[in-house]
């Protein structure tokens, strides 16, 4: 996780020179800007960048998990990855089953396994929805193959769909970095820094040689970025008062890639939008919250003086601290408007309502169901989710006001349903050409609904404060 | 049953609705298989047979397809199972979406696939064996879970419109996170393929 953190940062401040663009309450709005992304002609692309043949980024994906595989029996010595010919019958035999990892390793680490895979395929010419499938089979040849234990259809969709929502924002964030008309230090540390995010790409441009290749050719798609990244504390409270909360040392960073009303119509990742908070010292997790919403289709077109948007979006939801534990991965239907962007005061605001396909969210009673090991605090299983998105930007700032709803229907775990909500409303005001401080505040609400055990119900809250720069 | 009929006349519907295209076909399949049971379900469960229409939009230009299929599956007891009475039953509707992907699209046609989707179960008799009575008459009666299968096949041109295929598949429905067994199964079969508009 380290890494890919050190690779946020890295990125935040290597690519400022790409687009400088500023978010929500500094000087240059993007979205008062025209649209200046760049998609490359197809036709050159094809030329330089040949498409590979489908069977090379899976047999890829299949020898990173016999290199994996290998790595965890030979080296870590892990029981799990001691397999024979007796345990990949059995779970053929077996089929699909749930796993008890820790939400972590279920709903994170799988993700960024799945981005490996994804992006083998990606690299070698495939568009989101094949490099998708590319990213499933990776997938289930480890789960079916490559442990003693079930194949886990949690890990199978979190890997791959999950895998495709990372992946695609990393290939993204790789195109902004890659300049191959790069040489020297520069280059290598260009390469580098792509490949952290992306080391399926990485390994896929140094096989074909790309890494040193110097073209003054652009070959991979750019849109315009705007992103911030804060650093404060937060309190993460116990019910609904300001006391007796864990304080910690907080940073949080925020990515929106491309323009969503200056189109009219989109390919999956031509907009989404990264959330991330990170905590040190206190008693929270590292990763406290990472989130990514994205268009796969849709269509925008005027609306009176502003724009209005449907289509189907994306959603990739990881929240934990000491009081929630939440992952899911979901799709669903999406619409939005925005006000008319010559005005002083503009509003945004977009409605989602999603599939969850899969979801977890930490529950009390876990520990009591008896087929569960030790590592896993939640509840597991398909869901939907609903978010709200409001956004007002002034002069001297701006303000939001998101609201998350997450319904879990417990496949494993205790039966019954979880129904989470998180209301976030945030202020940020202008401090100094790129800077602003910002208050923030997270209401949690949890009404746990079980077959065998008594109801919950629970209010929790979060505030957070914090001093930013925006790029 | 009346559903059923409904659910694949609206996808004949939908299939004769698309009109072809030069870069894509759509076709029409029929086809009947037979299912062996592999696991703990085969000691109540041992063989099954299927019948599956779907409808199938292939790119020639990528050689893959997408794939909508919904079908019959009836099992057939294991005589060596006590059922306590001759009225059991245990079938599956399930509707599944999907693709294929054509190594070639000549004459002879190889392919992967890959099918996901839900099963409508319907059982009088509990699912579970004797050996563990604690979830006895857990999957009685009519519910609803995921499916998922992967196989290979090869089709081939007969007519200009007519192919014939065979396929092998690789089943497993999920039937509850905490049993510890599901529906699998090893699924043989052959079909006819229509292709539309040509």
């Amino acid at each position: 996780m380290k890494i890919i953190f050190t690779a946020l940062i890295f990125l935040l401040f290597i690519s400022q020179n790409i687009f400088s663009q500023t978010l929500y309450a500094t000087d240059s709005d993007s979205l008062f800007t025209a649209d200046s992304g760049y998609i490359p002609n197809q036709a050159l692309v094809e030329k330089m960048n040949p498409r590979k043949p489908l069977w090379l980024p899976i047999i890829e994906g299949i020898g990173l998990n016999l290199a994996l595989g290998a790595f965890n029996s030979y080296v870590m010595n892990s029981e799990f990855a001691k397999i024979s010919f007796k345990s990949i019958e059995y779970n053929f035999e077996r089929g699909w089953s749930t796993d008890a990892d820790e939400l972590t390793t279920n709903m994170f680490a799988h993700p960024i396994h799945g981005s490996i895979y994804y992006n083998l395929a990606r690299s070698s010419g495939y568009n989101y929805w094949t490099s998708l499938g590319v990213a499933a089979i990776g997938s289930w040849q480890w789960e079916f193959f490559m442990e003693i234990e079930p194949p886990a259809l949690n890990d199978w969709v979190m890997t791959s769909y999950g895998g495709s929502m990372l992946g695609e924002m990393f290939y993204r964030f790789s195109n902004l970095i890659i300049d191959e008309s790069a040489t020297g230090g520069e280059r290598f540390w260009r390469e580098l820094g792509a490949g952290i995010f992306n080391p399926g790409r990485l390994f896929n441009r140094l096989i074909t040689g790309k890494t040193s290749r110097v073209t003054n050719e652009k070959l991979y798609e750019r849109q315009p970025f705007v992103g911030e990244l804060a650093i404060g504390g937060n309190n993460v409270a116990e019910g609904t008062d300001f006391k007796n909360g864990d304080r910690n040392l907080m940073i949080t960073a925020e990515i929106i890639y491309g323009r969503l009303f200056e189109r009219t119509s989109y390919k999956p990742f031509s907009f989404f939008r990264f959330n991330g908070s990170f905590n040190f010292v206190g008693e929270q997790p590292l990763i406290g919250q990472l989130r990514v919403e994205n268009i796969l289709t849709g269509k925008s077109s005027k609306m009176g003086s502003g724009r209005f948007l449907y289509g189907v979006f994306g959603h990739y939801d990881f929240l934990n601290n000491s009081v929630y534990e939440i992952g899911a991965a979901s799709v669903g239907l999406s619409m939005g408007y925005r006000s008319a962007k010559n005005k002083k005061v503009q509003f945004i605001g977009l409605l989602h309502g999603s599939l969850v396909l899969m979801g977890g969210a930490n529950s009390d009673y876990v520990p009591k169901v008896e087929f569960l090991d030790s590592a896993r605090t939640y509840n597991m299983g398909p869901g939907a989710s609903a978010k709200l998105e409001t956004f007002l930007r002034f002069p001297f700032g701006a303000i939001s006001l998101d609201y998350s709803f997450w319904w879990i229907h417990t496949w494993d775990g205790a039966m019954g349903d979880e129904f989470i909500g998180m209301l976030q409303p945030k202020i940020r005001i202008k401090i100094y050409k790129k800077w602003f401080v910002g208050l923030e505040w997270l209401l949690y609400h949890r009404v746990g609904k079980y077959d065998d055990f008594p109801n919950r119900n629970y209010r929790n809250n979060e505030q957070r404060l914090f001093i930013g720069y925006s790029f | 049953m009346k559903k059923f009929y409904y659910i694949i006349v609206l996808i004949m519907i939908y299939s004769l609705s698309f009109a072809q295209t030069s870069k894509t076909e759509s076709v029409v399949s029929i086809r009947g298989t037979a299912i062996k049971s592999i696991g703990e379900i085969k000691e109540i469960w041992e063989t099954g047979s299927a019948l599956y229409l779907s409808y199938e939009n292939i790119s020639t230009t990528n050689q893959f397809s997408y794939m909508f299929q919904v079908g019959y599956i009836n099992f057939k007891e294991n005589p060596n199972y006590n059922f306590e009475g001759n009225d059991a039953y245990f079938n599956i509707i399930p509707l599944q979406v999907g693709g294929r992907y054509y190594i070639t699209l000549q004459t002879i046609r190889p392919f992967l696939l890959a099918m996901t989707g839900i099963n409508v179960f319907s059982s009088k008799y509990p699912l579970k064996p004797a050996t563990d009575p604690e979830k006895e008459d857990m999957y009685s009666g009519t519910f609803v879970k995921f499916n998922f299968q992967v196989g290979l096949g090869v089709a081939v041109k007969l007519f200009s419109n007519l192919q014939l295929e065979v396929l092998a598949n690789y089943n497993s429905h999920v039937l509850d996170a905490s049993t510890h067994y599901n529906v699998t199964g090893l699924e043989i079969g052959a079909g006819l393929n229509w292709t539309l508009g040509n």
